[in-house]
């Protein structure tokens, strides 16, 4: 009733705010207001680097350096063919994975736990952790970015096969298994052609996600364009910095636009 | 007196169809009108226009005697209370809510961010939510309603406007014949007592025997009859030039309704 | 097939070696069985540090994309101009991995987390900003007409007819995106941009495998909860 001593009130039986809707920002601001200190939050600070910032943009206003073209053409192309290397090896190791980790057309329930479980464990860390584990197992170059981000991928890939093989109409299992036929017959003709589908749509999604981590893992020394990208930055050289950044973005972009234009058509 | 004119309106798509021919018409105030025809007649069309939820490719629109411009189109908009076949209510907030949106208008933004309304808004709303028997439903979520309660809530919604006219596009299509009877005699109730004008687009002639104060029937975009039910009672010809296809036969809307009629 | 080949030539890649390396590889591992966690609480202390900045970040971004969403979603726009500056604006901001926008962060603002969650916030709110207008665009038209028919204005659309009716994607692409958050801020590290990866990244530099497993051991424990987690609350959301 106090809230009806004021002007206005919520549109609630009660007139104030649902109690559920208070316990969470409540929540969140806790949550944030404790860990403040701990990421060093300081708005005194992000206000006086904006000077900074600007800076930096402002020296990202250069004449490119136009020399550069050719290396940075080679290194944008080392970086796709890591991701689509990628993505098609972790194509042709997910497809066995993601049958043996879907319920429905998994073996045996224990083969299923076990590669459900192998495969969250692939999924958990980021590309880079694993790219940083092989590039000091084998060294630095692409090997190690192309072992990391297979490993990571089938983990993704995988896991999404499986779940859109148990979505799959339990129909067409059904009418094909009563025809007397084995576990291999039964997935290449009931199950694969019905979730083909998602598997494509799927598959542009990996090759974009690959895409952007295959530009990041040359941070670590695992091939690509990260690594131009580090040293430009570290020898301030903001002729080169702006046609990598530039070039990131051109690629990204137009992957984005063109695996939206694929998906489109497909579904 | 006349509320709304409308003057050599005509409207046509961008993909080239010509959903209403040159069209005038004058609204009288208090008045209980149907736009009768066949579906994909221009009815809604015609209804939109009036709001400005649609924008005429030629022709002129008043409004009590004020033109529909893009800097006072809200203000009219305000003005004009509208509800649709398929209420259109935001089914995830209560039915007050969905009432009080009709307040929007009055309601600076500030208020808007943390949904605050002001005392009198609730006084209104619990008014209209009495208005339409829906108070015991109040703090319901929308979606839990029926059909029929939502199109109540809908007309509760346009009630709050304290609008001088009701446009109500094909209210009662996807209702049974009960419920639809049940909201037409509301409308006409409203109309009827609270002095506000209601203009209606309708398929079914039955309806539009039973409550129209004054009929127009429009087919294919043209304006084919415009007068009382009792003279298209009479003019059985000119009901049928209201359903009548582009290859001669009948609309299947139709034979059906005459017969429910008689 | 040929593609692959000719590829795998271009790069140099040489899975023999890898084959042949198997033995070697086997030894390496090995290093990795007896994790050392001497330092554990450190560890603890600096991966709660990575969630904090993950919170922040995911935080951020919705704050952003609760700004430009709307504007973002053709069929609520106030103009198709804004629509268009919008909508390049969250490509732009997803076209840029977080790790360079972390990097850039730190060189103006200096080593820390701070850098770390701006560039996760900024980043994120690209996809998180686009997520919410497709939702938006997903409404049925019919809603925001009849905000529109009351004369509401196209903040008070948002607010009453938008968000409502998306409520529930919200959550669940905001906690997709904290998750993903998360795998990201264990690496913000390696450019100094706060967390646990700057000490992962320098185990690895000091050949101390040990630590670098503990620190592995820890992230991935920590990855999984959260993402146990955040299913179960996408399942009791929806």
């Amino acid at each position: 009733m106090r809230a009806l001593t004021w002007k206005w009130h919520w549109p609630s039986r009660n007139g104030s705010l649902p109690l559920s809707f208070i316990i969470l920002l409540l929540t969140i601001l806790l949550m944030l207001g404790s860990t403040a200190s701990l990421v060093e939050v300081d708005l005194v600070r992000i206000f006086k680097s904006t000077g900074k910032l600007l800076g930096f943009a402002q020296q990202l206003i250069t004449i490119p350096e136009w020399s550069y073209l050719p290396t940075l053409g080679t290194k944008m192309l080392e970086t796709l063919e890591i991701a689509f290397l990628c993505t098609t090896l972790s194509l042709i190791l997910s497809l066995p994975l993601g049958l043996l980790a879907a319920r429905n057309s998994s073996p045996h329930l224990i083969v299923y736990h076990i590669s459900r479980n192998l495969l969250s464990l692939m999924r958990a860390l980021p590309e880079i952790v694993w790219a940083l584990v092989f590039v000091s197992a084998v060294g630095l170059g692409p090997l190690p970015g192309v072992m990391a981000l297979t490993f990571v991928t089938t983990g993704f890939m995988a896991k999404i096969f499986a779940e859109s093989i148990e979505v799959v109409n339990s129909k067409a299992i059904e009418s094909v298994a009563a025809t007397g036929s084995n576990w291999l017959q039964l997935v290449t003709f009931a199950i694969l052609p019905e979730a083909f589908p998602d598997l494509i749509s799927t598959f542009f999604y990996i090759i974009d996600h690959n895409v952007r981590a295959a530009t990041i893992i040359g941070l670590v020394g695992a091939g690509g364009i990260g690594y131009e990208l580090v040293m430009s930055l570290r020898l301030f050289n903001y002729s080169r910095l702006m046609l990598i950044m530039l070039s990131i973005y051109l690629i990204v972009t137009i992957l984005d636009r063109l695996s939206d234009q694929f998906r489109k058509r497909v579904i | 007196m006349s509320l709304i004119q409308i003057s050599q309106v005509s409207k046509q798509y961008e993909n080239g169809f010509r959903a209403l021919h040159p069209t005038t018409l004058t609204i009288n105030s208090g008045e209980f009108t149907v736009i009768l025809g066949p579906s994909g007649a221009g009815k809604s069309t015609l209804l939109r226009l009036l709001n400005g939820l649609e924008t005429p490719s030629s022709g002129q629109i008043l409004i009590a005697n004020r033109q529909l411009t893009l800097e006072n189109q809200r203000r009219l908009r305000a003005e004009i209370g509208m509800i649709f076949q398929e209420f259109n209510l935001v089914s995830r907030l209560n039915v007050m809510t969905n009432i009080l949106i009709g307040r929007l208008y009055h309601r600076a933004w500030w208020e808007s961010l943390f949904y605050l309304f002001p005392k009198k808004d609730y006084d209104l709303a619990h008014w209209a939510l009495a208005r339409v028997d829906l108070t015991e439903k109040a703090w319901n979520r929308a979606s839990k309603l029926s059909g029929g309660q939502q199109q109540r809530v809908a007309i509760a919604r346009a009630l709050v406007q304290q609008p001088s006219v009701i446009l109500a596009d094909e209210p009662v299509a996807s209702l049974d014949p009960i419920t639809a009877e049940e909201i037409m005699k509301l409308l006409l109730e409203i109309c009827k007592n609270d002095g506000v004008t209601v203009l209606a687009s309708l398929h079914q002639v039955g309806l539009a025997f039973q409550f129209a104060d004054r009929i127009i029937g429009i087919n294919r975009g043209q304006v084919v009859f415009d007068g009382t039910a009792e003279q298209l009672w009479i003019e059985q010809d000119k009901l049928q030039t209201i359903y009548r296809r582009e290859d001669g036969s009948l609309d299947e809307s139709f034979n059906m309704e005459v017969a429910l009629a008689q | 097939m040929v593609l692959t080949w000719l590829t795998t030539v271009n790069l140099e890649l040489s899975f023999q070696s890898v084959i042949w390396g198997f033995g070697d590889i086997i030894d390496y591992s090995k290093q990795y069985l007896s994790p050392n966690f001497s330092e554990f609480l450190k560890y603890v202390k600096l991966m709660g540090q990575t969630l904090a900045i993950a919170l922040w970040g995911t935080v951020l971004s919705l704050i952003v994309s609760l700004i430009l969403s709307p504007l973002a979603a053709k069929n609520i726009s106030p103009h198709p101009i804004i629509y268009q500056i919008v909508r390049e604006l969250l490509n732009f901001l997803r076209a840029i991995p977080d790790l360079v926008l972390a990097l850039i962060f730190v060189s103006a603002l200096g080593l820390g987390p701070l850098p770390g969650l701006l560039a996760l916030g900024l980043h994120t709110s690209g996809f998180l900003g686009k997520f919410f207008a497709e939702s938006m665009e997903r409404v049925k038209p019919g809603i925001y007409e009849a905000l529109k028919a009351t004369g509401a204005s196209f903040f008070q659309i948002a607010m009453f007819a938008a968000w409502p009716s998306i409520l529930q994607e919200v959550a669940g692409y905001t906690l997709y995106i904290f998750d993903r958050n998360v795998r990201v801020a264990t690496i913000l590290g390696l450019v100094g941009a706060g967390g646990i990866g700057l000490e992962l990244s320098a185990t690895f530099g000091f050949f101390r495998y040990d630590q670098a497993s503990a620190l592995i051991l820890i992230i991935m424990i920590t990855i999984i909860v959260i993402d146990y987690l955040s299913i179960w609350l996408r399942k009791r959301i929806s």
